[in-house]
Parts: structure tokens; sequence; C-alpha cells
């Protein structure tokens, strides 16, 4: 079973296949949760949302069209349950307004710094940005989706999606001069 | 910028461009960028259990319907409990269609149970929410208790062990089916130190035993009863070992059933003292449940009441904190 494709996985679910769901979790379980920690900032909250987002999967499988990567499909899911659950508490995971998404146009002396970065020190002032930089970063590279894949899930046009990367990596090097990462 | 690519392609094709020193610079930034990212997310691994708790909602209606049997660690350690205590039917005190015990306590404490131990009450049922260090519990009765944690509270987890858990001097209780004269197991419940060891009645001609570890050796080992009565029991592969192992607030899953133990406050918070979570999956329950030991043939030894319904009492196990919220656990499979 390890060895079947997540689309096939994924048709042995809406049979019924637990061991499938479980194999799916593991391909992905992890991507999703680190996904929502990194925007919504709470693991218990992010936990509870994994719970209803695999639950969700495995009432919704046989309704997956293929017009996504099941990865994908599964960060959307958790996306939808997360703004609910957010919606019920009175915050918003995206704050359009309160956000620059202005890509840098040039390598200043601020995106020098992270061409001379250390993964701890970028991964440290993650903390530091907004929720959709940290959103569209976390979809891109932690995730793995592509770009096209991004703006679908954001229900963004692509142009958005490279104008968020593109902020939010000019949003990081100024974190990072800011707090004294210069050498 | 092409969008079919992922940016970890684009990145990796962008390196390959020798020649290109803004292609370069550009690369190198994005790879800071990814393995910051990387870094980041990898730091972020769900906690275990996750999986479980989605399975035992899936569960969920058979579950409910489930509890109503008896499994075999539950009705093990009911039966020598109960056996051991002198008769059967003493108070389940926590509900499932038992009736609390009757409960005098601050005012708005009424969703918590008393125990019979003095100064301790708890709260037993289903994990709703984590927040901060408060837990929220949703009793049988469908009454959201708050529980209260600090650093000195204690967080048992009871979960699928494997045989390299079962030790020279290690607590057990083992049901199975008697083989010779030896009991061929099917469940191993290791038992934290703090739980009074249940005994076990002799003569029963059940496969029951409940001692310490003794000569451990592949194939099996000795339980060593209270009385000094050497029990050999045999394992295979096959067998289900139920541990109990302590962990953090942080490890405890949402949707599981869950006790705590503390003191009651005015306010119906409950300042728990210990918590135990089970995470043992329902398949695994169900698996067990062939295995159950049931009664021996030809009834009961004479002198025994026959039980009406088995039940467990709280404090049957001891009154430290974590005897109760075990009691509780084993209760709830009742």
């Amino acid at each position: 079973m390890s060895r079947q494709t997540d689309e096939a996985l994924l048709r042995a679910v809406a049979a019924g296949d637990r061991d499938a769901l479980a194999v799916l979790y593991a391909r992905h379980g992890q991507a999703v949760f680190a996904h929502l920690v990194l925007v919504i900032e709470d693991r218990t909250l992010s936990e509870e949302i994994l719970q209803d987002t695999m639950l969700a999967a495995w009432r919704g499988a046989a309704g997956f069209r293929g017009d996504s990567t099941v990865r994908s499909w599964l960060i959307s899911i958790a996306r939808r349950q997360a703004r609910d659950r957010l919606r019920r508490h009175r915050f918003t995971i995206v704050d359009d307004e309160s956000l620059s998404e202005t890509p840098a146009t040039d390598a200043g002396p601020e995106q020098l710094v992270l061409n001379r970065a250390e993964a701890t020190a970028v991964a440290t002032a993650i903390d530091g940005l907004g929720p959709v930089h940290r959103e569209v970063l976390s979809l891109v590279f932690g995730a793995g989706l592509t770009l096209a894949e991004t703006a679908v899930l954001l229900q963004v046009p692509l142009g958005t999606v490279k104008s968020r990367l593109s902020a939010a990596r000019t949003a990081l090097a100024r974190i990072m001069a800011e707090r004294g990462y210069a050498r | 910028m092409t969008s079919h690519l992922s940016f970890d392609e684009l990145i990796d094709a962008s390196r390959t461009h020798a020649g290109c020193q803004q292609c370069e610079e550009e690369s190198i930034a994005w790879e800071a960028v990814r393995a910051g990212v990387r870094q980041q997310a990898g730091a972020i691994p769900p906690p275990p259990g996750t999986l479980d708790s989605v399975l035992a909602a899936i569960d969920q209606p058979q579950a409910r319907t489930r509890r109503r049997y008896l499994t075999p660690l539950s009705m093990a350690a009911a039966a020598a409990v109960l056996l051991a205590a002198g008769g059967y039917g003493a108070v389940a005190a926590h509900g499932h269609g038992a009736k609390p015990a009757t409960y005098e306590g601050p005012a708005g404490t009424a969703a918590l149970t008393a125990t019979g131990c003095t100064g301790l009450d708890l709260a037993g049922g289903t994990l709703t929410r984590v927040r901060g260090s408060d837990l929220l519990i949703k009793t049988t009765n469908g009454t959201q208790v708050t529980v209260a944690t600090t650093s000195a509270t204690v967080i048992y987890r009871e979960t699928v062990g494997t045989l390299a858990d079962i030790t020279d001097g290690k607590r057990v209780l083992v049901t199975g089916s008697l083989s010779d004269a030896a009991i061929k197991a099917a469940s191993v419940g290791l038992l934290p130190s703090t739980v009074t060891q249940p005994a076990t009645p002799a003569g029963l001609g059940i496969g029951l035993a409940s001692g310490t570890v003794a000569d451990m050796h592949d194939g099996g080992f000795t339980v060593v009863e209270a009385g000094g009565t050497r029990v050999a029991v045999t394992t295979t592969e096959e067998v289900t070992v139920i541990n109990t192992t302590r962990i953090s607030l942080t490890q405890l899953t949402t949707g599981r059933v869950t006790s705590a133990v503390g003191t009651a406050e005015a306010n119906g918070t409950l300042a728990a003292d210990t918590i135990e979570q089970d995470a043992v999956p329902a398949s695994t329950w169900e698996k067990l449940r062939p295995h159950l030991p049931g009664l021996p043939a030809g009834g009961l030894p004479a002198g025994l009441p026959t039980p009406a319904k088995p039940s467990l009492s709280l404090n049957d196990l001891g009154c430290s904190p974590a005897a109760i919220t075990t009691s509780y656990l084993l209760a709830d499979h009742l």
C-alpha cells in the first residue's frame, strides 16, 4: 500500500480503507500540520484542525476530482477548517491591507543579508512575518506546492502569489537586518 | 517566473544558468528562504496520537456501542478488583448509566465526581480542548469541566506498547487463556507504580494474573502474585501490551477519553494533580474482545454472589490520584 499513488490511496479511503488514510497521513500530515502552525501560531488549535482535516478527508474522499494534488487538496481543507475555527474566534488568517505586497525591485543592503544567512536565522525571523507572508512561504517552500497550485489554493491570481513571495522575502530580510543579523 | 515548476525546481534550475550573476544571487537568496522555511516546518512534527484520534472519531458510533461490553483489560481489572473486594456491584462513580456517588462539594462543582478519597474529585470524559495550561473535558452528561494544570501536574497516557516494555520488576495484569499450568497471554497491562496492585482470587480457573514480572525470557515470563504464588505466562508476538507512560501537556490529544483528579475549586474548576488519557486505538480494544477471560465453566465458586452488573469503584485501585485516573479509564470500558 505504501507504494500506491496518493490518488489511489484516496480512492481506497473513499471505499472505507483506514490503512490508506494512515498512509496518506504519514505522507502529508507533517506538511499540513507545519503549515497550520506556521500560519496560525497555535499548536493546540493546529492539532485540532489537523484532526478535523483528516476526518473531513475521510468523509469527503469520494469528492476528490483530481484537479489538484492530494497534498494541495488536504491543505485546502485545512485552510477552510482553520478559517471556520478562527472566524468563530473572531480572528482572521489574512489581513491583506496590513501587509505590503510590493515586491522588491533590486537587491538592497537588506536583501544581501539573506544571501549570507544561515537557515536557523531565517527560520527564527519567519516568526516576525505577517500571516499572509508566512502562508505563501509555507505553501511554496514548506509544502512544496507549485506557484499555480498555490494560486488556486489561495484563490488569487498567479501574479499575486509571485508578489507575495517577493514581499515575504523582502520582509524577511528586513526583519533579519533589524534584529542585527548582518555579517 | 514560470508557474509550472515548484519554487524548489526553479531555484535548482536557476543555479545551473552559469554566467548570470543576478540569477546566481537570486537563487542564493531564495535558497536561504527555502532552508529557513524547511527548518521551521521540520521542527513542527504533528503530536503523536493524532491519527489515532482521527480513527477513534471515525469509530465513534461503534465506540458508543462498544462501551456496553467489557474489554479484556478492564474486565480483568474489574473482576480482579471486585472479587478481591469481596463482591460485585460496587458503585461505578463515573457514569455510563451508573448513578454518580452522592457529592456535596463547593458551589459550581456539580460536574465533578466524588472519588471516595478525601479531598479528591474527578473530571472524566472526552478531552475537547487544550488552551494554555487549561483543559476542557466534556463529561458523559455533556457538561464541560475546566481542568487547570501546573508544572506539578502529572500526566499519563495509556498506549499500545510492545513486549520489550515488559521487564522484570514491572507490575502487570495479564489476561488470556489457561493452557496447562500457564496462562497464554492475550493482553498484558503494565500498571503505573502509583496504582495499588489488584489481587486475583485463587481457584477461579480463569486466565487472569496480577503481580510483578520475574524471569522474563523469550516466550514468556512469570507473574509473582501478592501471596507469593508464581504464575507462568507464555507470550507470542500477538500479545497486546498496554503501557502507561508519562507525557507532557502538549502531547495530550483531543477527542480521547481523559480523566483528571485533583481538588475542586469554588468556581467549578478542577485543580489537577494527575491526568490520564486513553490513547489505545479502538481497533485494539476490538481485537482484544474475543479474548475476554470470562467466568469459569460451571459458574463461580460457592459463596460468591452472582454479578448482576460488574462495575468498578473509583477508589478500588487505591486513593492516589493516579490510581483513580486509572480506575476511571478501566471503568470506562465497562
